[in-house]
């Protein structure tokens, strides 16, 4: 007996804009609507803090806009890992390499400055932050690693 | 791997959407394991035994085998099995 006719469908890929312009597969599931406002309250806030800062006499209060970018981007990490969890399997895996050829790209493109910049001479400061960024991101990858290694 | 899952939901009379939500992924991800870009975890493959009623053998088998649709009879396997 011959199996029934498969039905064609059209092949619906994963959202390209969405994921160049937002980093997320969209809101239209629970999870990515509720990460999507979460990013814009702790941006919204990050913003009206700095403005607010500005305005502000020296004084004890200016540590409130200081801590600000370094509170949102806490918040928005920890809305990314909800996110994350939240996802499927594969759109999970997606987000995943995602982040590893991001760490591997800003690892390459940050010792090509450094050579440029340490044999061109393009001054100390340089120099020094783009070298910095791999002795700073290297134990950090070791941190979780050994965090990540954990649960398994 | 190779999967029969497309001839699988046909039978069941299912969209890849209806498939997709008794599983709790995405449409895109039954559509990636249907042209077999994606290999299911061994959780998702054995929800889709379930989903579909049928043993996981039946639904996934390895490349190197030739499988007839519904999986039915097994064709050939590994070289030199006998």
């Amino acid at each position: 007996m011959n199996p029934p006719p498969v039905p064609m469908e059209k092949s619906e890929s994963w959202p390209g804009a969405t994921l160049l312009i937002y980093g997320t597969f969209g809101k239209n599931t629970p999870e990515g609507l509720r990460y999507h406002r979460r990013c814009t309250a702790a941006l919204l806030a990050l913003v009206a803090g700095l403005i607010l800062g500005s305005l502000l006499p020296s004084g004890p209060a200016r540590i409130l806009p200081a801590i600000l970018p370094g509170a949102a981007f806490t918040f928005i990490a920890w809305a990314f890992r909800r996110y994350l969890l939240e996802l499927d399997e594969l759109a999970r895996g997606i987000q995943m390499e995602a982040i590893t050829w991001t760490y591997l790209t800003g690892l390459a493109a940050a010792m090509l400055l450094a050579g440029f910049a340490s044999v061109y001479h393009w001054g100390e400061i340089n120099k020094i932050s783009n070298f910095y960024w791999f002795i700073l991101l290297e134990p950090v990858r070791g941190f979780w690693l050994y965090i990540i290694s954990r649960r398994y | 791997m190779k999967n029969h899952l497309r001839v699988a939901r046909a039978e069941q009379r299912w969209s890849q959407a209806e498939l997709a939500e008794r599983l709790g992924v995405s449409r895109q991800t039954v559509n990636a394991i249907e042209t077999e870009k994606y290999d299911p975890s061994l959780p998702l493959a054995f929800k889709l035994a379930e989903v579909f009623g049928k043993p996981i053998e039946q639904l996934f088998f390895p490349v190197a085998q030739a499988v007839e649709p519904a999986g039915s009879r097994v064709v050939s396997t590994f070289p030199d099995a006998g």
